[in-house]
C-alpha cells in the first residue's frame, strides 16, 4: 500500500536509534497499555485534540463545525466526539491554538522526501530513518515499502516496535531493517494481557525468530523494558526478561524506559481517561537510583545494558 | 606586539622618523603619525611603570607573605615589561591585557577583539611548561583572571546606540582552534585550557569562538560543547572555516592567509594583524522596511516621504519576480547613500578621532607612517567597511505569503493587502487574513519554497552594495547581523505580509522570526545554510534556542550520547552544509516561567520529553512545572 496514515515525522530524533535520525510515527497500534505515552497514536484513524487550557470560550469553532460536535455546553466549549467527522474545521479557525488534528495520510514518497532531507546529517553520525508511533506493523505494507525505499537510498532503517504481528510479516519487513527496537513489556502473557491487552506469546517467539535467522544482526537489536513501579518492576519479571535475553545471543542489548507522566496529560485532550490510574495506586516516577539498581541488577544476571 | 614589546616598537618607530625624507611630499604627515604613536609608547611605558611602583608600595606595607610576593611578581613582570618584549607567558599574557586597555583608553572600543590566543600564546607557554616554570594550574588560572579582568571594561552609549546594543557588550572576541596557514589542525593545549577557563569563570564576556573545520578533533568539539552547557550563557559560539575561507578569497586574499582568520566583534572574518573591518560609520539596512516602502509606491507610510517613486503601479505587477524587481530597485535607490553616510563618517573620524596606537598594531601602517583611520595602503585588501542588512527571515516570509496569496491563490490584490497592513491587520477579514498567514510556510523549516526568497534576496542585497566602493578604500564588506536592531528597527517598520505586527520586532541576525522554526534543529539550519555565505565576509549570526535536556539526561547529568549527536549536528551544519556560524542559547527556567505566562511568543519552544518531543506550549501546567523544575537541576 502506497498510503500510510502517520501522526508525526519528527527530525533530529536522538532516543531511537544510533545517530541523528527522523522518525516516521505511525498512527495505530493493537496494544493498549495502561501506560503509554503517546496515546495519541492508538487509534487508526485522524482524531481531534482539545486542549482546553488553551481555549479562551471564543466559539469560533462551534460556528466552524459542520455537524454540531463543537458546541456550547454550561457556558464552556465542548467536543462531542461522537458527532466528530475530524474534518479540522474547528483546527483552522481556532485562534488559541486549542485545537489539533492528529493523523494525516501521506504516500511513501512524500515521506522519503521529508526523510532525505537530513541526509547529509545521516551521514555524518551514523543515523537514519527510523519508523515508530503507534505500531508500524500495524501498517505492514507501507512500513515495507518506506523501509524499503529508504534502504535504495542508501539510508539506515530502525524500527521500534511490540512485534505483536504475524511472524510471516515480521519476516518480509526485517528483512529491509537494520536496527531493531522492540519492547518486552512483561514476560507472564497472563500479566501481559492485563497490561496491554494482548498475550506476549508472539512478541516472544518473533524475538526469538529475528535473533534465530538473524535477520537483523544481534548487536543491532535492543530490548526495551518499560520500567513501571509497583506494576511490572518485580524481581520475578526482571529476571525472567533477562533469562530471556540471554537464551537469544550476548550481543542483544536491553534498554530500560523508566516510567514518566510526561504523556499523561495528552489523555484529556484526547477525551480519554488515564487507564493506569484505573487499576493501580501508588504509582511513582522512579528516581535516578531506583534505575540504577534495576541496571545493576541486569547486569549482574549477564545481560548488556544500554546506557541512556 | 609580542614580539617587539613596547621597546621595540618605539625603536621602530623612531627610525621611521629617521628615515622620512624632506623630499617626500607626506613626509610631515608621517612625522606627525610616527611622533603621536611615540608620544603614546612613551606614555606606555610609563603607564606600566606606574604599575610596577605601586606593588612594590603595596608589597612593602603587606604583612600577608604570599600577597606581597604575588604584588613584588607583578612588579617584577611590569618593570621587565617597560624594558623589553615578554619572554614569559605570565609576561606575554600580561602584555596582551595592558595592549587591550589601552586600545580602550584611545578609542573607547568597541570590538576589539583579541584574535587568535591559543597560537600567539603558545610559545609561551610551551617553553614555561618545558623549562619547569609554570604549571597547567597556574597557567589555567592566569587566564581565568585575564578572562575576569575583561569583564572590568564598559562603555557608555549615548541611548540611540544603547537600544541597537542591549547589554553592555563591547565585543571583544578570543578566536581558538582553526588551522594553520598550510591547512593542517592548530589546536593546542591551550586551546582547551582557554575553553576550560571560560567553563569555570561563566562571565559574558569576552565573546569566544571556535573555529571548526574538517579535521577539527571530535575530543575538542566534545570538549566545547560540554563547556557550552557549563558556561550557560552561549559560549562558545562556532564558526566554519569551510564558509569563511572561501569568503576571504573572494575579497582576494590568498589562501594561506586566509586560513589564519580571526573573528572580529560578533562575526567579522578578519586577517589578525592586517585587517580593518570598520565597524564605526557602517550603514544598517532594515530589508524589511525597504520591503514595506515597495509595497506602498516607494513612500514610508509613517511619513508620508516618497524618495523614489515606483515606476509600476500596484495593479501592474503580476508575479512575485516583477514584485522583487520593484524590491531591488527601492533597494538599488537606498543603497547609494551608504557612499556618503559612510564617507562623512569616516572621514571626520580620521580627522577628529585618529587612533595612532591600534595603527601601530597593524603590520604595514608603521612603514607607511599612516592612521588606519585614513585607510589605502599596500594592503588595504584586507580591510572594509561593513553594511549590515536585517530582517532576512520577515523578508522572505513575506515575499512568500504575496507570492501564495497574491500571485497564486488570487486571494487578494497586493493593493487590498497594503490597505490590511496599513490598518494592522484590524478587522475581521484582516484578522482572517493574518491567522491565514500565519500558517503559511515559513524561513527556518527546510522548504526550499521559502527558504529561496532569503538566498534571492541575500544575492540582490550583495550585488547592489557591490557597486560603490567605500571612502576607506578596498570593499563594502556584508553582514546578515544585526545586533539588537530588530527591536528598534521592528518599532518603525509597519504590519508587514509576513504576519508581523506594526512594531513588532524583526526576526534577529540570520535566525528564523520566532516561533516560526517548527520542524527541529536540522531544518533551521539547513534553512540558513541555502544563503550563500560566501557573499558575507562580515558574517551571518544564527541563534538558536536549545532546552538543556537536548544535551543531558533526564536528571541533569551531560548525556555523552546527546553530546555526540550534538557535535555531529555541528559538523553537519558547519563543514558539509558550510553555514558560518551558529550559537546556542541553553535555556534557564526562568525563561519556561515565561512561557508560562506568554505561550505565544514562545510557540517554538521544544522540551525533549523522554521518547518524544513536545511544544512546552501544548502541556498542562502541572507538567510545565515539573519540566522547570527538572530544568533547575542542569546547572
Amino acid at each position: 500500500m502506497d498510503r500510510g496514515l502517520i501522526f508525526n515525522i519528527q527530525r533530529y530524533s536522538i532516543h531511537d536509534g544510533p545517530g541523528i535520525r527522523t522518525l516516521v510515527f505511525i498512527k495505530g497500534c493493537p496494544l493498549r497499555c495502561l501506560w503509554c505515552c503517546n496515546p495519541e497514536s492508538q487509534k487508526s484513524q485522524p482524531e481531534i485534540m482539545y486542549y482546553k487550557n488553551l481555549c479562551t470560550g471564543c466559539g469560533k469553532c462551534v460556528d466552524a463545525c459542520p455537524t454540531g460536535a463543537s458546541r456550547i455546553k454550561n457556558g464552556n466549549v465542548i467536543l462531542m466526539r461522537d458527532l466528530c467527522i475530524t474534518c479540522g474545521a474547528c483546527v483552522n479557525v481556532c485562534p488559541n491554538n486549542a485545537r489539533r488534528l492528529i493523523g494525516f495520510y501521506v504516500t511513501v514518497d512524500e515521506v522519503l522526501n521529508e526523510v532525505l532531507k537530513d541526509m547529509k546529517f545521516y551521514s555524518r553520525s551514523g543515523g537514519g530513518l527510523t519508523i515508530g508511533g503507534g505500531e508500524p506493523f500495524s501498517q505492514p505494507q507501507f512500513t515495507r515499502k518506506l523501509l524499503r525505499e529508504a534502504r535504495e537510498h542508501s539510508i539506515h532503517t530502525a524500527i521500534e516496535t511490540s512485534l505483536y504481528a504475524s511472524p510471516t510479516i515480521i519476516k518480509d519487513v526485517m528483512r529491509f531493517t537494520d536496527y531493531l527496537l522492540a519492547d518486552i513489556k512483561h514476560i507472564d502473557p497472563v500479566k501481559h494481557k492485563e497490561f496491554t491487552g494482548v498475550s506476549n506469546e508472539l512478541v516472544l517467539k518473533n524475538i526469538r525468530l529475528i535473533v534465530k535467522e538473524s535477520l537483523v544482526n544481534a548487536n543491532n537489536i535492543v530490548v526495551r523494558l518499560p520500567l513501571i513501579p509497583n506494576v511490572n518492576d518485580d524481581h520475578e519479571n526482571l529476571i525472567g526478561i533477562a533469562n530471556f535475553v540471554k537464551s537469544l545471543d550476548s550481543e542483544v542489548a536491553v534498554e530500560l524506559l523508566p516510567y514518566h507522566e510526561l504523556g499523561k496529560h495528552k489523555y484529556e485532550a484526547l477525551g480519554m481517561e488515564y487507564p493506569l490510574y484505573k487499576k493501580f495506586k501508588h504509582i511513582f516516577t522512579p528516581s535516578k537510583e531506583y534505575i540504577e539498581k534495576i541496571a545493576e541488577l541486569l547486569s549482574s544476571l549477564g545481560i548488556k545494558i544500554v546506557k541512556t | 606586539m609580542l614580539q617587539r614589546g613596547f621597546t621595540g616598537i618605539i625603536s621602530d618607530v623612531e627610525r621611521g622618523i629617521s628615515e622620512i625624507s624632506l623630499s617626500d611630499p607626506y613626509s610631515f604627515k608621517k612625522r606627525t603619525f610616527l611622533e603621536a604613536v611615540k608620544i603614546i609608547y612613551e606614555g606606555a611605558l610609563n603607564f606600566v611603570l606606574r604599575y610596577s611602583r605601586l606593588a612594590e608600595t603595596l608589597a612593602r606595607n603587606e604583612m600577608d607573605e604570599d600577597w606581597r610576593d604575588e604584588l613584588l611578581k607583578i612588579a617584577e613582570i611590569c618593570e621587565n615589561l617597560s624594558k623589553r618584549p615578554p619572554q614569559t607567558f605570565r609576561e606575554a599574557l600580561q602584555l596582551v591585557w595592558f595592549t587591550h586597555l589601552i586600545l580602550h583608553v584611545e578609542s573607547n572600543g568597541h570590538s576589539v577583539s583579541l584574535g587568535r590566543m591559543d597560537q600567539y600564546l603558545y610559545p609561551y607557554f610551551k617553553k614555561d611548561l618545558e623549562e619547569g616554570k609554570m604549571a597547567y594550574e597556574e597557567a589555567l588560572e592566569l587566564i581565568k583572571c585575564f578572562l575576569i579582568k575583561m569583564n572590568t571594561l564598559n562603555k557608555v552609549r549615548p541611548w540611540s546606540e544603547t537600544k541597537y546594543k542591549s547589554g553592555y557588550p563591547l565585543f571583544t572576541t578570543i578566536t581558538l582552534g582553526g588551522q594553520t596557514s598550510d591547512g593542517e589542525d592548530s589546536t593546542n593545549e591551550l586551546t582547551y585550557l582557554i575553553l576550560e577557563a571560560l567553563a569555570e569563570v561563566k562571565l559574558p564576556q569576552p565573546t569566544v569562538i571556535l573555529r571548526v573545520h574538517s579535521k577539527t578533533p571530535d575530543e575538542l568539539l566534545i570538549y566545547a560543547a560540554r563547556v557550552l552547557i557549563r558556561h550557560g550563557g552561549g559560549l562558545p559560539a562556532f564558526f566554519s572555516d569551510e564558509a569563511v575561507i572561501p569568503a576571504l578569497m573572494n575579497i582576494g586574499i590568498p589562501l594561506n592567509e586566509a586560513r589564519d582568520y580571526a573573528i572580529a566583534g560578533c562575526s567579522e572574518a578578519v586577517i589578525p594583524g592586517k585587517s580593518l573591518s570598520f565597524t564605526g560609520g557602517d550603514c544598517y539596512f532594515n530589508l524589511l522596511k525597504i520591503l514595506e516602502i515597495t509595497l506602498n509606491n516607494g513612500c514610508n507610510p509613517r511619513n508620508g516621504v516618497c524618495l523614489c517613486k515606483a515606476t509600476k503601479d500596484l495593479d501592474e505587477l503580476r508575479s512575485i519576480e516583477e514584485f522583487i524587481e520593484e524590491f531591488r530597485k527601492q533597494l538599488s535607490y537606498y543603497a547609494k547613500f551608504i557612499v556618503p553616510l559612510t564617507s562623512i563618517t569616516s572621514a571626520v573620524d580620521a580627522e577628529l578621532n585618529p587612533t595612532p596606537f591600534a595603527s601601530s598594531l597593524i603590520d604595514y601602517r608603521i612603514n607607511i607612517g599612516a592612521d588606519i583611520s585614513e585607510g589605502g595602503g599596500p594592503n588595504s585588501k584586507y580591510s572594509n567597511t561593513i553594511i549590515q542588512g536585517h530582517g532576512i527571515a520577515n523578508v522572505a516570509n513575506a515575499l512568500y505569503a504575496i507570492d501564495e496569496l497574491v500571485f497564486r491563490r488570487r486571494l487578494i490584490t497586493l493593493k487590498d493587502l497594503r490597505t490590511v497592513l496599513l490598518n494592522n491587520w484590524e478587522g475581521q477579514q484582516g484578522e482572517k487574513l493574518r491567522r491565514l498567514v500565519l500558517h503559511l510556510p515559513k524561513y527556518g523549516n527546510d522548504i526550499d519554497e521559502v527558504d529561496r526568497y532569503a538566498t534571492i534576496i541575500s544575492k540582490i542585497f550583495y550585488d547592489e552594495i557591490m557597486n560603490y566602493k567605500p571612502f576607506r578604500g578596498n570593499i563594502f564588506g556584508l553582514s546578515l547581523q544585526g545586533l539588537t536592531a530588530n527591536v528598534p528597527e521592528g518599532e518603525v517598520t509597519g504590519a508587514t505580509p509576513d504576519g508581523r505586527l506594526s512594531g513588532e520586532p524583526l526576526a534577529d541576525n540570520a535566525s528564523p522570526h520566532p516561533g516560526t522554526d517548527r520542524n527541529g534543529i536540522t531544518a533551521t539550519l539547513k534553512s540558513v545554510a541555502k544563503i550563500d555565505h560566501s557573499l558575507f565576509i562580515n558574517g551571518n549570526i544564527l541563534n538558536v534556542k536549545l532546552h538543556p535536556s537536548t544535551l543531558t539526561d533526564s536528571f541533569g547529568n551531560i548525556d555523552e550520547k546527546k553530546i555526540s549527536r550534538f557535535i555531529n549536528l555541528l559538523k553537519t551544519f558547519l563543514i558539509d552544509l558550510k553555514g558560518f556560524q551558529v550559537q546556542f542559547n541553553i535555556i534557564s527556567a526562568d525563561v519556561l516561567r515565561e512561557a508560562q505566562k506568554d505561550p505565544a511568543k514562545y510557540a517554538n519552544l521544544i522540551v525533549k520529553v523522554a521518547g518524544y518531543s513536545a511544544y512546552f506550549v501544548t502541556l498542562d501546567k502541572k507538567l510545565q512545572g515539573q519540566i522547570i523544575s527538572r530544568t533547575e537541576h542542569v546547572f
